[in-house]
């Protein structure tokens, strides 16, 4: 398991690193996907985004990444435009990384991998020593081989090493698919729904890793299962229709009455701070 | 921690074929294959009458097309159809060479990559953003585009005569067929080893990473266009220096030698061999030499005009394809591979595999482990 950092943590606002997002709107031909949306991630600050189907989390992570364009608003990570001439594969080298939606696997390739395949950018033998097959190349190939087989170990999953993902459990492709963002080393990490699909104990495991992992990176967490959220993020984001209706402490969300509406009001379990409507899995 | 492991099994201690083992390292695995293969060829061609020997040549030259292909679809999952003409330009670049320099054969055949893997960066970096059937149609235009340009042109191209080629002096007493068989062998081999180097090198990964999911490959960092337009690149390079040696070993190159079938029968050869295998193309290889000679005597036999016999090996490949692909859908190579997994299994009475999640045996699972080539 990832070494796990004790309490307190206290996500530094002044020095280093942060995502910051200003008035950021875009529009799928009619629908407005997000709009005006303000955001701030400080470094090593873990932030939940939710918010009901459709309110444009998934869109808000492929602006960051480059998937999709801007209509107005600024995007930037550690004073980086990331809107102008930006690319997804550039993301690793800026030190962001970023799970997917479901699982995102690469069928062909063993659950190894599809984890080596995460530090790709990182990699510096050249072609000509690929073709020669010269150890330059392959010294670098079983190095970062061990690294991420150290990886799966310590997400308890590394005896799948050399299976394809399509006939293992879903949790260990859940697991895989971070290990594969993990091996980048990124100092913001992008999770889209880490927990859907996960049965309860595993969502726990996610739980202690996410917090394990905030003393190193960043962490913007789309999330739909609200105990998870609640219980790792220093601040919660709320987007309705693409707009930013609540951004503060878990407290002050899981207490604001316009959140609650968002989420079909009064049926919103308001003593565990959990909502059936959040579970779309 | 979180899940049980596969169980381990006793494989390496019950079967001694299995204690064999070849080395890791990309190169010196891929030499050792390599060797052992130049070794049987050596057998094989010393053992033949020279118009054998020619034939093996031929199929090594295509071996050097069909690995290119494989690599394109197996491994980066794009299909193409120009590699007929990409192997024209290879060749009409070693012949042009041959007429008006007097340079040495190994350049000559390198610029012949050069140029073919040149023009394959002209056309890929256009045809990489399309997919699929787009693709397909884009390397079609190109394959349908060079014949006329090389007939437009023809004091240049030497047109239906086409330009003649020559092969180096044979050394010492070897009869010339051996020794055009053997610079085609030599080629194919080096080829192979190349390609093999790459595909276990962080490119190669590349190469699959983009054939599953082009967004997860990107978010990954890896550069999708680049990645692609390198695979067609090689790919077409590939089929430069099979053009270059089929110009060799037909003594003239003209645009009869590349028509529009030969394109589609890299791509029916290749998939026939094992899409994305190497070692499959000898198979692919064999069939796409012996398939067109068989259709040419049974249109012979037949009386059909010259227009319909071309059209015969096609028709005939077509029916191949499909008998295989019932037979064995991951090609021959496939096939072969999971009949040796079968015998070694009930010769040496191995106990089962467990397959972690599904709980089947291994071998019952498609495919437990990543391309094996
Ligand atoms: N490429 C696109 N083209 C057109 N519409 C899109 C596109 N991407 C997203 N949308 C729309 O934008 C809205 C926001 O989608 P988005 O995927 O960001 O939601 P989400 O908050 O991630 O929802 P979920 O919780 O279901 O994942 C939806 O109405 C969706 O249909
Ligand atoms: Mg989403």
């Amino acid at each position: 398991m990832i070494a796990i950092e004790p309490e307190p943590h206290a996500p530094a606002k002044s020095e280093g690193k942060a995502l910051l997002i200003e008035g950021l709107s875009v529009g799928f031909g009619g629908l407005l996907a997000l709009d005006q949306v303000s955001l701030t991630a400080f470094q090593r600050e873990t932030v939940g985004v939710i918010g009901p189907n459709g309110a444009g989390k998934t869109t808000l992570f492929n602006i960051i990444c480059g998937f999709v364009g801007a209509d107005s608003g600024q995007v930037s990570y550690g004073g980086i435009s990331l809107l102008e001439r930006h690319h997804p594969h550039d993301l690793t080298k800026l030190g962001i990384a970023r799970t997917l939606q479901g699982v995102g696997l690469f069928a062909g390739l063993t659950l190894l991998e599809n984890v080596m395949a995460g530090a790709q950018a990182g990699l510096r033998s050249d072609i000509a020593s690929a073709f020669l097959g010269l150890w330059r190349s392959s010294r670098e190939e079983r190095r970062l081989a061990l690294r991420a087989r150290e990886l799966l170990d310590e997400l308890g999953v590394g005896a799948y090493a050399r299976y394809l993902p399509a006939a293992l459990p879903f949790a260990v492709q859940k697991s895989a698919a971070l290990a594969r963002a993990l091996i980048a080393e990124p100092s913001l990490l992008l999770l889209d729904e880490p927990a859907s699909g996960l049965s309860n104990d595993e969502m726990d495991e996610l739980a202690t890793m996410i917090r394990g992992l905030r003393s190193r990176m960043g962490i913007l967490l789309v999330e739909h299962h609200m105990d998870l959220v609640m219980s790792v993020c220093d601040r919660i984001v709320v987007l309705d229709f693409g707009r930013v209706i609540a951004d503060g402490t878990p407290e002050s969300v899981r207490s604001n009455p316009e959140v609650a509406t968002a989420y079909l009001g009064d049926e919103i379990d308001k003593s565990s701070g959990h909502s059936q409507a959040f579970d779309d899995a | 921690m979180r899940q049980q492991g596969p169980p381990r099994h006793s494989l390496d201690n019950t079967s001694w074929l299995r204690r064999f083992r070849l080395p890791t390292q990309p190169l010196l695995r891929h030499l050792i294959l390599a060797l052992c293969g130049a070794g049987i060829l050596y057998l094989v061609t010393s053992s033949l009458s020279p118009y054998n020997d020619y034939e093996i040549g031929e199929i090594a030259l295509y071996v050097i097309a069909l690995a290119g292909l494989s690599l394109l679809t197996g491994m980066n999952g794009q299909i193409s159809l120009g590699n007929g003409a990409f192997m024209a330009v290879g060749a009409y670049t070693m012949a042009l060479l041959m007429t008006h320099t007097q340079m040495n054969f190994i350049v000559e055949l390198l610029a012949a990559i050069g140029a073919a893997a040149a023009m394959g960066l002209v056309i890929g970096i256009p045809a990489t953003r399309l997919k699929g059937p787009y693709l397909a149609g884009m390397t079609l235009l190109f394959a349908l585009a060079l014949p006329p340009i090389a007939d437009k042109w023809s004091t240049t191209f030497g047109g239906d005569q086409g330009l003649t080629t020559t092969v180096p002096n044979a050394p010492g007493n070897i009869n010339p067929e051996e020794w055009l068989a053997w610079i085609q062998i030599i080629g194919a081999l080096i080829t192979l080893v190349l390609l093999a180097n790459l595909i276990q090198s962080r490119f190669g990964r590349s190469f699959r990473a983009v054939r599953d999911d082009e967004i997860a490959a990107s978010v990954a960092g890896i550069h999708v266009g680049r990645t692609k337009v390198l695979a067609f690149v090689i790919s077409a390079g590939c089929a430069g220096l099979a053009g270059g040696f089929l110009g060799l070993s037909t003594g003239v190159v003209n645009t009869g030698e590349f028509p529009l079938t030969l394109s589609i029968q890299l791509l029916a050869a290749m998939v026939l061999g094992g899409t994305g295998s190497l070692m499959g193309m000898w198979w692919g290889a064999v069939l796409l030499v012996y398939l067109s000679q068989w259709s040419t005597s049974l249109s012979g036999y037949f009386n059909l005009g010259s227009g319909a016999s071309a059209y015969l090996a096609t028709i005939i490949f077509g029916v191949v394809l499909i008998v295989v692909m019932i037979a064995a859908p991951t090609g021959i190579q496939g096939g072969l591979r999971w009949t040796w997994r079968r015998i070694l299994g009930l010769l040496f009475r191995q106990p089962a595999v467990i397959h972690p999640a599904s709980g089947l045996p291994d071998d019952r699972v498609p495919i437990y482990q990543s391309d094996e080539r």
